[in-house]
């Protein structure tokens, strides 16, 4: 969707990349398996974690925050949305999980690969990248169509 | 409905047919209505290809006439595809549109009536009793009465989603026609009265039948669902609606041509509507593959691979379709035509969806409940469930058609248990996925 303002421009560029990223993550993960544990990482995966975590970072911990903090809330303040609960209840799911993902990126960056930090780098990458997209996809369906016409009407 | 919630005043999602989120949650209908409609469809879907297995001697012949065939054909017409449709358009259109349904009560009442109307249909095509055959007629036509009703009263209300709508309407007038015609044909088999007169031969009748349920009702609902379903999975813009509009328009003069022509027997006709119809599925194709190309997501997924092998189909259909009107004996492309129509394009383009749609649906009522929603790819055990779905589709639908062509039955046969086992599995995907609402409910029961 073609947005006016520069806000809805702005998260959806924030969402192009996120999207982008994390399909890519999708795809280097499965490519790898669970199971086979890489000897070490390539520079490409290296690239790619090291994008990720940048994108943990700011691009969710900071998106999210500012959409709670200065949209949502103007938004409630018009009437009850439900809309509003489910993306709030995704925030909750998804941050904690970018926050522990984050933290065995790094411990597999500093040279940790055991099989069980990759496991877990694998369970935590795919779900994040599941729910994530998943909840990018209410955002630009639902909330910043309803947010650009709020705030042009 | 007792369960709408709040809306923003003024906000009508016509921009972008994703903005249907919007209020999606409020307008959540009780999970046991579009639930029943797909667990039946899919247990119907393993009774047509069992069908097609018991009947294979029959199947590369099959020119008409009541049978095993024929209730093979209609456990996939109105078993899976009318029967997932209704379940779909009861959820996704009060949602999509923004408009409340009338009534629950006629969504649950239509289910009464056109479950069992099917199974006893099916079962009368089956063994030949033609007076079950019209009481089962009767409350199928029922229940698709109740439906047209329900959505039909969606459509006039909406100021949304105009190329879903006009399809619609489309879509409604066909499926009124196609139970006439149907109807008729039960009647027929006892009485004779077609072909006196200015009434159509039963044979001519019943492939228009044919033709105004595969594109006219399924085809059209279809092609209108898909204008507000692929840009919401592919996260793309809409796709145009003048250009939608062209198509519908020339879909719907293909349809009127083809209908005529084998209603009167001019084989012209039928060939300028198979070209018409190139043209305008070539545009609804043209405006879709623009939705994935334009589209943020670009890993779709199994589900994608099945929507993008159904248009396909949808395309060799109509070349078929073509063919059987100039050569109807040559490499049995009758009975092939409505084989790609119905089993490969709509089959195929149902399943792709319904398996998108249903974890989805399941995630709003979490959601619904306050609870954290379940990843979409751990319901319904998909890894196994849904490739297994695929494979023994694609597997089957390849047998079947060159089982028809060559008239070799034993393909037909090996390709109808391998279309059950498929449905075998997308019944457990749909049930698996179902267990998980269903769980969450009771959770919630018992919290209370």
């Amino acid at each position: 969707m073609e947005y006016s303002l520069n806000i809805c421009k702005t998260l959806h560029s924030d969402h192009m990349a996120t999207v982008r990223m994390l399909e890519d993550l999708e795809e280097a993960l499965s490519k790898i398996g669970r199971n086979s544990v890489p000897n070490e990482l390539s520079p490409e995966l290296t690239n790619l974690l090291n994008g990720l975590v940048a994108i943990m970072q700011t691009e969710i911990s900071s998106h999210f925050s500012f959409e709670e903090e200065n949209l949502f809330i103007r938004l409630e303040q018009m009437g009850d949305m439900p809309m509003l609960s489910i993306l709030r209840s995704e925030h909750d799911t998804i941050r904690p999980l970018a926050e522990k993902l984050t933290e065995a990126i790094e411990t597999l960056l500093a040279g940790g690969m055991t099989s069980e930090i990759w496991a877990s780098v694998y369970d935590m990458g795919m779900e994040l990248a599941e729910r994530e997209v998943f909840h990018i996809q209410k955002e630009e369906m639902g909330f910043l169509p309803l947010l650009e016409h709020v705030l042009t009407s | 409905m007792s369960d709408q919630g709040p809306e923003l005043p003024n906000f009508q999602p016509e921009a972008f047919p994703g903005a249907i989120l919007a209020g999606a949650q409020s307008r959540l209908i009780p999970y046991a209505i579009p639930l029943r409609f797909f667990v039946a469809a899919s247990i119907f879907q393993i009774v047509a290809w069992g069908l097609v297995a018991y009947g294979h001697v029959d199947v590369s012949a099959f020119f008409g006439g009541y049978g095993v065939v024929l209730a093979a054909l209609h456990a996939l017409t109105l078993g899976v595809l009318a029967m997932t449709a209704m379940g779909a358009s009861y959820q996704l259109l009060s949602v999509a549109t923004g408009v409340v349904l009338k009534s629950l009560l006629l969504c649950r009442l239509s289910s009464w009536l056109y479950i069992p109307g099917t199974g006893l249909l099916v079962y009368a095509m089956f063994v030949g009793n033609t007076h079950v055959m019209l009481l089962g007629g009767v409350l199928v036509v029922a229940g698709l009465a109740l439906f047209g009703m329900t959505i039909g009263n969606v459509f006039w209300h909406t100021q949304s989603l105009q190329a879903t709508e006009r399809h619609g309407w489309v879509a409604l007038i066909s499926m009124a026609l196609l139970v006439v015609a149907g109807l008729s044909l039960i009647v027929d088999f006892n009485t004779g009265f077609l072909g006196v007169g200015l009434l159509p031969e039963h044979a001519k009748l019943a492939l228009s039948h044919g033709l105004l349920g595969g594109y006219g009702f399924m085809g059209f609902l279809v092609m209108g669902f898909s204008y507000v379903l692929v840009p919401m999975f592919t996260l793309s813009p809409t796709p145009n609606p003048k250009l939608a509009g062209v198509a519908l328009g020339i879909n719907l003069a293909g349809l009127v041509l083809a209908i005529g022509g084998v209603l009167f027997g001019y084989t012209a006709a039928m060939i300028v509507a198979a070209v018409l119809g190139l043209a305008g599925a070539s545009i609804y194709l043209h405006l879709m593959l623009k939705a994935l190309r334009t589209g943020m997501k670009r890993r779709l997924g199994l589900s994608f691979v099945m929507v993008r092998a159904s248009w396909g189909l949808f395309m060799a259909s109509i070349v078929i379709g073509g063919l059987a009107a100039l050569v109807p004996l040559d490499f049995n492309a009758l009975p092939l035509f409505g084989f790609i129509l119905i089993f490969g394009w709509l089959l195929t383009f149902l399943t792709g969806i319904l398996q998108r749609i249903l974890p989805f649906l399941a995630t709003m009522h979490a959601h619904k409940l306050g609870r954290r929603a379940p990843r979409l790819s751990e319901m319904g055990h998909q890894n196994i469930t849904l490739k297994m779905h695929a494979l023994c589709h694609a597997v089957a639908l390849a047998l079947v058609s060159l089982g028809i062509v060559t008239g070799l039955d034993l393909l037909v046969l090996v390709g109808g248990g391998l279309g059950v086992v498929g449905a075998v599995a997308f019944l457990w995907f749909a049930l698996g996925v179902s267990e998980t609402v269903m769980t969450l409910y009771r959770t919630e029961e018992q919290s209370k």
